[in-house]
């Protein structure tokens, strides 16, 4: 039997044979065809929420840097308007002390502390502000008063360009909290910080450390177990990543 | 009804229609799967993968030649990307001879497709693919070569060794049958 003996007769028996498969891989065909259609729709249905979180963030960073670029603006109006009036105030330096001095015969009507205190520094209007609106705590009774007579001595103040200015800077200074401590009880401050988490740990981190020391005595710091008071176990690396991640590259 | 309604009933995604094509064509592919398959099952994952992209990728039938040699084309290249995906078993040992149902033939002529289906079954699975494409798909070695991505001369290599294996097989089949 030569080559095309042997091609012909496989050719002509294999050619177009037919074999009916399975009955029931035609339901696996359908089966697998709806999947890729449910697949496909739900892939779109992804790249719809994908689209909407997209969009969402954008509008979010939009605003977010609208307004973050509002109220620099409005500083520098403010800080032009500083500098404009600053200019202005210049050459009608004498007049200052005596507009103060107009000021604080205001306020003096209302107490006679509070305008000494302001004319032993006339310069630093917005420092008599403060200490105005601190001394309502020392003397509550006159403090009504003094604000009363505050305002109008305020506005006077700011009819004239020169003052303008230190008018609006009291605002910020009037804000300020007294500040308080972060962490009362010097107790928590303890614990918050680094050192202190060697004590009271358990046995089991004790015996590992013990067993980290014996292994790598050189650096007993580079690895450390403690336990926490919910009984977590913890273990802290620090220089070691470093070193693998080169490990790793090599 | 026609098979060119019928092919579009199927890109429109009409199920019916696609059941009615495949009711048409299944046999005749099986045929061709099982020539480059393993065993049956194998055939059968060719035979469902082959007919997913028939259906799903059907917009790439660009009417040139017919239907059916598009489909076995497809059917034939589902194969060879089944064979390469599990390339590491391309080199599997020769299964040692199974008996081949010789049902009473003293002849080439009586030979019943069968046997020649299943001694090609038995042949390593390169032998089998170059010898599939090339004496019954009548693909040429530089296109072979192409398709499985090895050189000519190993193309033309596999199909003689594949053709040495069958004749030898034929005369043990001759002999048990005489």
């Amino acid at each position: 039997m030569n080559d095309k003996d042997l091609d012909k007769l496989f050719k002509e028996k294999l050619e177009n044979i037919s074999v009916s498969p399975r009955q029931d891989l035609w339901q696996k065909i359908e089966g697998q065809l709806d999947e890729k259609k449910t697949v496909r729709l739900g892939r779109f249905g992804w790249m719809r929420y994908a689209a909407v979180a997209v969009g969402s963030l954008g509008l979010a960073a939009l605003l977010y840097t609208f307004f973050l670029n509002e109220d620099p603006a409005v500083e520098q109006k403010q800080l032009a308007y500083q500098g404009s009036t600053k200019t202005a105030v210049n050459p009608p330096l004498p007049e200052q002390p005596s507009a103060i001095e107009k000021s604080e015969v205001n306020s003096a009507a209302a107490s006679q502390k509070n305008s000494t205190v302001g004319l032993s520094n006339h310069t630093e209007v917005a420092v008599q502000i403060v200490k105005k609106h601190v001394e309502p705590q020392l003397n509550m009774e006159m403090s009504s008063n003094e604000l009363i007579t505050l305002e109008p001595a305020a506005l006077s103040v700011y009819s004239t360009p020169e003052l303008s200015v230190e008018t609006t800077t009291p605002q910020y200074a009037i804000e300020i909290a007294p500040i308080q401590p972060l962490i009362d009880d010097p107790e928590i401050e303890e614990t918050m910080l680094a050192s202190a988490q060697s004590s009271g740990e358990g046995i089991v981190p004790n015996i590992l450390n013990k067993i980290s020391d014996a292994l790598n005595p050189s650096d007993s710091k580079s690895i450390q177990f403690s336990k926490d008071e919910e009984g977590s176990l913890r273990l802290d690396i620090f220089n070691s990543l470093v070193k693998n991640r080169n490990k790793k590259r090599r | 009804m026609n098979i060119d309604t019928l092919w579009n009933a199927c890109l429109v995604g009409d199920r019916k229609a696609q059941f009615q094509l495949y009711q048409m064509l299944s046999g005749k592919m099986f045929g061709v799967c099982l020539r480059y398959a393993q065993d049956e099952a194998e055939a059968e994952d060719i035979l469902q993968a082959g007919f997913i992209k028939v259906f799903t990728k059907g917009q790439l039938f660009e009417n040139k030649g017919s239907l059916e040699g598009w489909i076995r084309r497809i059917m034939v290249n589902t194969a060879i990307e089944q064979h390469r995906s599990k390339k590491r078993y391309m080199t599997e040992p020769l299964l040692p001879d199974t008996p081949i149902t010789a049902s009473g033939i003293n002849s080439d002529s009586n030979l019943h497709y069968q046997d020649l289906l299943s001694m090609v079954k038995q042949l390593p699975v390169g032998y089998r693919t170059v010898f599939n494409l090339y004496i019954i798909e009548g693909y040429s070695h530089k296109e072979i070569a192409e398709m499985l991505s090895i050189s000519e001369s190993n193309s033309k290599s596999q199909l003689s060794r594949a053709r040495q294996w069958l004749k030898e097989k034929l005369e043990k089949l001759e002999n048990v049958g005489l």
